[in-house]
């Protein structure tokens, strides 16, 4: 009989706990989903709130079947949810949150065995499946709502019914799905092709976020604005981010001109690290805990994997969007990763 | 991989350690009766030489150090062997105990003499009679680490108390500042080392202040490494390195390295030992938490019942649910006070539960990596933590498993609230238990 319960040491406990972990992500997308409510409309924030519901359902589901007890408080199905939402293009089907969200929930991370065992990061993973099956829906990209230039807000006198029949193409796509008008016309970067196009974007446009595209992907501003708290807090880690960012400039700097038939070494690195989902996807997508590496040498070759497999799909091939693939294939690598980086002990002469 | 002179390891958000540093040191009333266990050591239960009915005096050894890796014990009071019993210690191991009732006299003293004019092996004698240990916890038996390592080039002394609430060594530095100077001038004599390298934490400016008057006076070359306060500094090898810049290799000793490593309570037991030919009969320890009335260090006659040492400091709070004997991140947590204060006791701290609440349920890991980041030997956890679950004890051993210290940081980081350290105990004691029984274990 004891007086005291015995347990074993440490005695004391200083780190965040995952829920803290998982809800600051979700609050530092935040910035990121207002600013696309602010661009597309309130349309966004419910195909993103019908991702949110879809996921914590499918979890509960599984929790049930699973015979797991209710594990939707530690904030990872809100998080893969409003991942999920913030890569739909802000006009889409119901069908395709709600198919892409139970996807992601319920088999790519449920059915793997929850939290911390799966193996694909389960937001990319639905956002491939929906654009593998409804490409169509899925490249379909809407005017921003309002324009915001220069800190003045200009709100465009656009009624809801005429926003939905202004669409087109988003950066990436002009650059990508035109080759032949391009060249014919002889422009030499992806900004002049875009002026060619009747789309008066400059870098600040693509920085703010005031172009076509996902719901959360356009703005790097704001994505960068909520990366900074999850740098501080060591849930984001530089090796990896950085190694990914570096890649792509890189690589959009070495290759990038091919398309422009300007040769190598002339291509525009800026265009291509603010266009598409390499700032969320950077950000937010690859630091994914559970799916990439955990030391820092497997993490910058992480990096460095998705940076090349990006430019490659966006540079050589027909999908103007590289990142989401990129994700899928370095997480199946993972595990190999981790098997190559290995950590040895203090003083340990191999 | 790099190999920086960062201290990995983790900073402990709040240390405590100025609770119990207000009063100076208190003697602990005499109790009744003490009980004095044949294993306060490392290594093989020292050999009975008195009996029982017998008397006693203090500083009477009551056992001889047995073959191999042992150190004698002494008798802390004066008395009458009343029984031998089994007792068990507060870090779990059980060991057979002499109970002496104390007479009411208890006039021994131990009166200084000059240390200086002994020669090395007498020294050396002196040391070893006196049954010291490592007294930082770790409660190797020193006279063999010290005849282990004849060729001693560096002497870097212990007084980085790393872990939270302890302040006895802090204590000691700066109340007893001679002893412990003198204690390092007479290693220092006896293994012949060129450099001393005392290894202070940097927010204990008292004891840095107190250390550096010491060597001004005496006008000699050691030298104060202030260190930084990350958890665990204290580890020898990573003081070491803090120190020196000299890495030690991992199948390494010190030693090895011509470098010799001592606490400051071990050092002033030195002392005692050589100056006052004052064996190994007391230590002082910190009785802090914030269950405890009246936080301090206290100067407790070994064998004495932490029970009796508690009640005669003020006594514990209402509503404490948590003994450790040690530190909070590598101490032992006591089912009860009945166990005596034993020569590797550096502390007793008593926790309400607001700040050492009861474990919360594991949860599954996220692989976020803090652990490994935190982890100062470099070692996995994680991968550990992976393998120990499926029970793939090979295959942990060869994931460097044994190179793990149990120092307490990854589980600090988790945010899963693993009981990492749990796991690689367990890990560990049934690989040692395969071992023994000379089984080949099974991977299941």
């Amino acid at each position: 009989m004891s007086e005291y319960p015995v347990r074993f040491s440490p005695f004391i406990y200083g780190g965040d706990k995952t829920r803290k972990i998982m809800w600051s992500v979700s609050f530092c997308l935040f910035p990121a989903l207002v600013g696309g409510v602010v661009f597309f409309g309130p349309l966004a924030a419910w195909i993103v709130g019908l991702c949110i519901i879809t996921s914590l359902l499918s979890e509960w589901i599984f929790n049930l079947l699973f015979q797991q007890g209710n594990t939707l408080g530690d904030g990872s199905a809100f998080l893969t949810g409003l991942l999920l939402g913030l890569m739909m293009p802000p006009y889409v089907p119901w069908y395709i949150p709600v198919t892409g969200a139970f996807f992601a929930v319920g088999v790519v991370k449920m059915a793997f065995g929850g939290l911390g065992r799966n193996l694909f990061n389960p937001a990319i993973a639905g956002r491939v499946l929906v654009s593998l099956i409804w490409a169509k829906e899925m490249s379909h990209w809407q005017k921003p709502f309002y324009y915001l230039k220069d800190g003045l807000l200009k709100i465009d006198a656009v009624s809801s019914a005429t926003v939905y029949a202004i669409s087109g193409a988003s950066p990436l796509e002009l650059v990508a799905n035109h080759q032949d008008k391009i060249v014919a016309a002889g422009l030499k970067n992806p900004l002049e092709a875009m002026k060619y196009f009747e789309k008066n974007w400059d870098y600040l446009d693509l920085f703010v976020g005031n172009i076509f595209g996902s719901i959360g992907e356009t703005s790097a501003l704001l994505l960068i604005l909520g990366s900074i708290y999850l740098y501080k807090k060591k849930i984001i880690r530089f090796d990896l981010t950085f190694s990914f960012f570096a890649t792509i400039a890189l690589l959009a700097w070495m290759l990038g001109g091919l398309l422009f038939n300007r040769g190598l070494m002339s291509g525009d690195p800026l265009f291509h690290l603010l266009s598409g989902g390499v700032m969320l996807g950077g950000f937010f997508m690859i630091t994914d805990m559970v799916t990439h590496p955990m030391t820092s040498g497997g993490r910058i070759f992480f990096g460095v994997g998705c940076g090349i497999i990006t430019m490659l799909f966006r540079l050589f091939t027909y999908f103007p969007e590289g990142v989401m693939f990129a994700i899928l294939i370095m997480n199946l690598l993972t595990p190999l990763i981790n098997k190559m980086f290995v950590v040895y002990p203090l003083g340990y002469e191999k | 991989m790099f190999r920086t002179q960062r201290l990995h390891g983790v900073e402990l958000k709040e240390r405590f350690k100025s609770f119990s540093l207000h009063t100076p040191i208190t003697d602990c009333p005499l109790p009744e009766s003490v009980a004095i266990p044949l294993l306060q050591h490392k290594g093989t239960p020292a050999q009975l030489m008195v009996g029982i009915g017998e008397g006693v005096k203090r500083g009477q050894i009551l056992a001889q150090a047995a073959d191999g890796v042992s150190a004698a014990v002494h008798s802390s009071v004066s008395g009458v062997v009343k029984e031998i019993k089994e007792i068990r210690l507060y870090n779990g191991f059980v060991s057979q105990a002499l109970v002496i009732a104390l007479h009411s006299e208890q006039n021994v003293c131990f009166p200084p003499s000059d240390w200086e004019v002994l020669s090395s092996k007498e020294i050396f004698q002196r040391i070893n009679f006196a049954g010291i240990v490592g007294l930082g916890g770790a409660t190797f038996p020193t006279s063999i680490k010290l005849s282990g390592f004849p060729a001693v080039d560096t002497l870097v002394v212990n007084g980085a108390e790393c872990e939270p609430y302890l302040s006895c060594d802090q204590a000691v530095l700066q109340q007893e500042t001679e002893k412990v100077f003198a204690g390092i001038s007479i290693v220092k004599k006896l293994m012949g080392a060129r450099q001393v390298w005392i290894g202070i934490e940097k927010e204990n400016h008292d004891s840095i202040a107190k250390m550096q008057e010491a060597i001004d006076r005496a006008q000699v070359d050691f030298q104060i490494k202030t260190l930084s306060s990350t958890y665990p500094q204290g580890d020898e090898k990573l003081l070491i390195r803090s120190c020196t810049g000299i890495l030690v290799p991992a199948d390494q000793l010190p030693g090895q390295q011509g470098i010799l490593v001592l606490n400051v309570m071990t050092l002033r037991a030195i002392y005692e030992a050589v100056a006052l030919n004052k064996p190994l009969i007391e230590r002082i320890l910190t009785l802090s938490g914030p269950g405890m009335k009246n936080p301090g260090n206290v100067r407790v006659p070994l064998g004495t019942s932490m029970k009796w040492v508690v009640q005669q400091m003020g006594g514990l709070k209402e509503g404490v649910t948590q003994i450790l004997a040690g530190g909070p991140m590598m101490g032992f947590s006591l089912p009860d006070l009945d166990t005596p204060v034993v020569k590797g006791v550096s502390g007793i701290l008593a926790f309400e539960d607001a700040l050492v609440p009861l474990p919360e349920k594991e949860q599954k890991c996220i692989r976020c990596s803090l652990c490994i980041d935190a982890c100062p030997f470099g070692i996995q956890p994680q991968l550990l933590y992976e393998l120990l679950r499926k029970r793939k004890y090979e295959k942990a051993k060869i994931a460097f498993l044994f190179y793990c210290k149990e120092c307490g940081c990854c589980d600090y980081v988790c945010p899963a609230k693993i009981p990492l350290v749990s796991y690689f105990k367990e890990g560990k004691r049934y690989l040692s238990g395969q071992k023994k029984s000379g089984k080949e274990s099974q991977d299941e």
